[in-house]
């Protein structure tokens, strides 16, 4: 299992980066594999292998995802109808050296912030080092286009600030688009991946 | 900051009060340097966040404000955090949400 600790936003992202290719040679392979089946009238074999293709492709993503983080959020508030049972969270072994944050911390902000802070229970609490989350989001791209659904994953860095924003939309039964925010050593930088594009096509030197 | 609250005393974080209800805060990583307002009810639950951020339309982008209005809070491993939120821009061809 890969991991980023610490956290290194620039070799998370050129990490994540692989990924849509990953699924999408298994979806070539896929193709591959159910041209001969189609050719000889089996569709059921077809749905195999587009089935197999599926599954192996989000193996891979869940394979490659996997980061240590100190606070894992898993979180479906997708509408108001979810209840708190479809809330996960985990911990996982804090990293770096974390701090316990007392009250006179909090002298240096101002009253609105530092009544947020007390009603968020900073109090006694450890700084945070890292933070993985993911959503489930309805997105449109311009005033009037339709929604669409997406899954974005975000990782955050506090020590050494960093942020990754991975989002991906599913455009057809197999295919997403991927879009890739990194913020690392003061630097922004945004990508649109697309998982048919081979790994040589893409610049992933100045990534690694 | 509002999903890891801990983040609002990081050392390269300042604040500047605004009013009793809101607090604008300062970012300054490697030369860089960026800053949001934030809201929070009387009772300090986090309300909304705003900062100016690329807006892309076609292949131009400019600077335009976006923002986060938050629905929905739950304490999770302690802390209170936003569990549903809006997202939109505030364009001069009005609100794009």
């Amino acid at each position: 299992m890969q991991t980023f600790t610490p956290f290194d936003a620039k070799a998370l992202a050129a990490y994540l980066h692989d990924i849509p290719r990953l699924s999408g040679s298994f979806l070539v392979g896929s193709f591959l594999l159910a041209i001969p089946h189609f050719l000889s009238c089996r569709p059921i074999t077809v749905f195999y292998c587009f089935a197999l293709a599926r599954s192996q492709s989000r193996y891979a993503d869940k394979y490659y995802y996997s980061n240590d983080c100190d606070i894992l959020i898993r979180v479906c508030p997708d509408g108001t109808q979810k209840s708190g049972a479809n809330v996960q969270l985990q911990s996982e072994t804090p990293v770096g050296s974390p701090l316990e944050i007392q009250m006179a911390d909090l002298e240096i902000l101002p009253l609105p912030v530092k009544n947020c802070m007390n009603r968020t229970k900073v109090i006694s609490a450890f700084t945070v080092n890292q933070t993985y989350l993911k959503q489930h989001n309805s997105i449109r791209m311009k005033p009037g286009s339709k929604w669409v659904r997406a899954t974005a994953e975000q990782w955050f860095g506090f020590e050494n600030p960093g942020l990754v924003w991975q989002t991906s939309m599913p455009i057809l039964l197999f295919v997403s688009f991927y879009r890739l925010d990194w913020f690392s050593h003061g630097k922004p930088e945004a990508r649109i991946l697309k998982p048919w594009e081979p790994c040589w096509w893409c610049k992933l030197k100045d990534l690694k | 900051m509002y999903s890891t609250p801990t983040t609002a005393l990081a050392p390269y974080i300042s604040w500047q009060p605004i009013n009793s209800s809101s607090a604008k805060a300062i970012i300054s990583v490697k030369g860089q340097q960026a800053e949001g307002v934030f809201t929070f009810s009387p009772d300090g639950i986090p309300l909304t966040s705003e900062a100016k951020r690329y807006y892309q339309n076609g292949k131009a982008s400019r600077m335009e404000k976006w923002g986060t209005k938050i629905l929905k809070t739950a304490t999770l491993n302690h802390f209170l955090i936003p569990l549903q939120s809006k997202v939109y821009w505030e364009l001069p061809e009005g609100k794009f949400h």
